[in-house]
């Protein structure tokens, strides 16, 4: 059977492949293996260089698309994933490491209840920055239809979560604490400081892996090296 | 009666390929391997109207996972890698019986369509009435 191949503008070629980049990241919430992920969108690529299809035109919205796929694949969906469980982590060693900077020259002190209090309301960001953060991504892209709202979405989470960790914290803090001095002889800033340095490191890190809705499972799948992609 | 407007027409062609795409693919394969975009060519071609991929290859998925297709990816000389579908035994069974399934539904539909009186099914037959009578006493019991 003939194909068609097309000559592409580096327009087109860069619209491509960012609709790929935002498929990829959709896969990555949705928790398909980089691998498998790879494999969709080199598939993808080549029926788009075969056909000269616009890839909205073609597939849809990236988000609806990479879902239909995760379904296909017998996947369940299910946005909250590793990558956001780390990312809330990160974010809740961010807080601590803040809240410790704060306190200044007084030793190092911990209240456990508070801890846990701000830990959900970690996880509510955490869950947003994964989820709006890659429908945020699909706004650059010609055609996308909620990323504006996505925006205002993902701030109003944020906002949401950081008062509730701060009332929460404060809260528990003076209600059920147990406070316990961790280390007398060190100061909390200087703790505060590592867990931030911590904290920020780990978070930047995970950002970079592969599924992590900021990395890509195009370019983090050995497959997709192996096939030659466009 | 007014002429339906070819939007109309479109959206029914759609909704009756979501219903047949799955044995056409099956029976595109049982004709021998291609790749994705081959299959798209051919279902248009064959007057199926033109199958976006993104109503293809999720569908290609699912028979990938259910087993009814194995892949090969093959790496192009000038230009990406392919990927190639070709019909397992599991998939070759379910081709044929889609076949037969399929051919028995239609002709039923095209007859109800055409205004044609469609008699009953014969009634199934189970292991009590293929063995002979029925004992009615004894059923009421």
């Amino acid at each position: 059977m003939n194909q068609q191949p097309t000559g592409r503008s580096a327009t087109t070629d860069r619209n491509v492949e960012r609709y790929l980049g935002a498929v990829a990241d959709h896969l990555a919430v949705l928790g398909v293996p980089a691998d498998r992920s790879g494999q969709h969108l080199a598939e993808m690529a080549a029926h788009l260089r075969d056909s000269g299809a616009d890839p909205w035109a073609e597939y849809g919205t990236p988000e609806r698309y990479a879902r239909s796929l995760a379904e296909a694949d017998g996947l369940p969906a299910r946005p909250l994933g590793p990558p956001a469980v780390a990312a809330a982590v990160a974010g809740v060693t961010l807080a601590i490491g803040l809240t410790l900077i704060v306190r200044g020259g007084r030793p190092t002190e911990l209240r456990w209840a508070a801890i846990a209090s701000v830990a959900p309301f970690a996880a509510i960001a955490g869950f947003s920055a994964t989820v709006w953060g890659a429908r945020i991504r699909d706004a650059r892209l010609p055609g996308s239809p909620d990323g504006a709202r996505a925006a205002r979405l993902l701030v109003a989470w944020i906002a949401v979560a950081a008062v509730g960790a701060a009332v929460a914290s404060a809260v528990a803090g003076a209600t059920l604490g147990e406070r316990r001095t961790v280390w007398p002889d060190v100061p909390s800033w200087a703790t505060g400081l590592a867990l931030v340095t911590v904290g920020g490191l780990a978070l930047a890190l995970v950002s970079r892996l592969p599924r992590f809705p900021g990395g890509s499972g195009l370019r983090g799948s050995r497959f997709a090296r192996r096939i030659r992609l466009p | 009666m007014a002429a339906r407007r070819p939007d109309e027409s479109d959206a029914r062609r759609a909704q009756w390929l979501k219903g047949v795409l799955e044995p056409c693919l099956l029976g595109v394969l049982s004709l021998g391997e291609a790749y994705g975009y081959e299959i798209a060519q051919t279902l248009e071609r064959a007057g199926l109207g033109e199958v976006k991929g993104g109503t293809l290859y999720p569908r290609l998925s699912a028979m990938e996972t259910a087993g009814l297709v194995e892949v090969e990816w093959r790496v192009g000389d000038n230009g990406p890698g392919r990927k190639y579908y070709r019909l397992t035994p599991a998939g070759r069974a379910a081709q044929q019986e889609a076949a037969a399934e399929f051919g028995r539904f239609t002709a039923v539909a095209l007859a109800l369509i055409g205004g044609t009186p469609v008699p009953p099914p014969p009634p199934p037959t189970g292991p009590a009435l293929a063995g002979g009578t029925v004992d009615l006493e004894e059923t009421r019991r």
